[in-house]
């Protein structure tokens, strides 16, 4: 298992741009070439953002068809508040749920569509 | 028109006039005919006028001194008059009009831009409501510039009310508006705050093929622990609340071409600790 520092690796502690994230992401692909688990250590890290997160490991998990437990499968976090790892669950929850909509040739477009009704 | 502009769905109706009447504005001057406007609509006035004086070069006026003196220290570029500094409002307290551009604007500029803005005025240093007020005022910066398809980026105005213990700022874009993009993804007839709604709830995104939706969701989950409030308004809707917790859908009376995002941040001693 190997370690990835986050905030090391990105160069600051704010995690909120969508560059940044397409940053990690790029990284982690490469590491998942070679490791079949990563820790990710966020020590040090000051803000997260779901945009940081969606480009990032939900765009890994919409890319593996990973939902929550596979996701674990792979990686270990660390040094993270409470809410910032309910963050990334969530975003990884909302992109599986996507993944999903379209491995099942649903339009997300024409999903919505129907389902939304007040 | 209206002389005070508050934070109720009327007001942002009648704001809405004003894109009509710079559009067909034929003279130098456009008289703003205001007594007292508020951040959100200086946020509004600055992206009006970059997006009509690529046509034009009319400036902003009132016949009253207080609204002229308010958009000076908001630092409103069109304005056509040189007023003394409101006494009322002290420039410490003004957040002047800071545009952002560009999608994926440096981050760390914007967490800089927000400590300086707003951070400063919390009386006591509380990290976890700086982190939640920098991360939550993000999620909205980068939705509207993602989203709003617009030239003139995003505005932003706001102000620190010491009494009342709360910072008030607005997110303005003038490009398709969030309530027209969901209408026409969703290709629903419902009501503009019904779209509004939409793009507030939990996954719900217009973009297909990517992680999406959880920025505005994210953005209303901070907003009620922290006891403030938020008011957004797009095309004829408007979905948001005031002092109560309930938010509420109205339809405003005039078509509002693009996105206002107007929060209220609770900095009072008592209410701001998030657990």
């Amino acid at each position: 298992m190997i370690t990835i520092n986050v905030v090391k690796l990105i160069g600051s502690s704010s995690l909120l741009s969508s560059n940044k994230g397409i940053t990690l992401y790029e990284e982690l692909n490469n590491f998942l070439k070679e490791h079949r688990q990563i820790t990710l250590d966020f020590f040090g890290s000051e803000y997260l953002s779901t945009i940081f997160i969606n480009h990032s490991l939900g765009q890994l998990c919409v890319d593996m068809g990973w939902d929550i437990t596979k996701f674990y499968e792979h990686f270990n976090i660390i040094n993270i508040s409470e809410e910032h790892q309910a963050s990334i669950e969530l975003a990884i929850s909302n992109a599986y749920h996507r993944y999903n909509l379209i491995a099942q040739k649903l339009d997300p477009k024409e999903y919505y569509s129907s389902t939304c009704s007040y | 028109m209206i002389p005070y502009f508050g934070i109720k769905y009327t007001s942002f109706g009648q704001l809405a006039r004003y894109e009509k009447a710079l559009r067909i504005c034929n003279n130098d001057i456009l008289d703003i005919k205001a007594k007292f406007l508020r951040p959100y609509c200086v946020a509004y006035l600055d992206q009006l006028f970059q997006k009509y004086n690529g046509i034009k070069s009319t400036q902003l006026n009132s016949k009253h001194t207080s609204a002229n003196r308010y958009l000076q220290q908001c630092e409103f570029k069109y304005l056509n008059t040189i007023a003394k500094l409101s006494k009322r409002f002290p420039q410490k307290y003004i957040a002047p009009i800071k545009r952002f551009s560009g999608y994926n604007e440096l981050d760390d500029q914007f967490v800089v831009w927000v400590q300086n803005t707003i951070i400063k005025h919390i009386p006591k240093v509380n990290g976890k409501l700086e982190q939640k007020i920098i991360e939550s005022l993000w999620e909205i910066t980068q939705n509207s510039l993602s989203h709003s398809e617009s030239n003139f980026g995003v505005s932003a105005c706001g102000q620190y009310y010491p009494e009342k213990k709360y910072f008030e700022i607005a997110f303005v874009d003038c490009g398709c508006g969030i309530a027209t993009k969901v209408g026409k993804y969703l290709n629903n007839k419902l009501d503009d705050s019904d779209f509004i709604e939409w793009a507030m709830l939990e996954g719900n995104s217009t973009l297909n093929k990517q992680a999406a939706g959880l920025g505005l969701h994210i953005f209303r989950q901070f907003i009620k622990l922290n006891s403030g409030a938020f008011q957004i308004v797009s095309g004829n809707g408007y979905f948001g609340n005031m002092e109560s917790s309930q938010d509420e859908k109205f339809s405003i009376s005039n078509f509002l071409p693009g996105t206002i995002v107007n929060i209220r941040i609770n900095l009072d001693d008592n209410t701001y600790i998030l657990k």
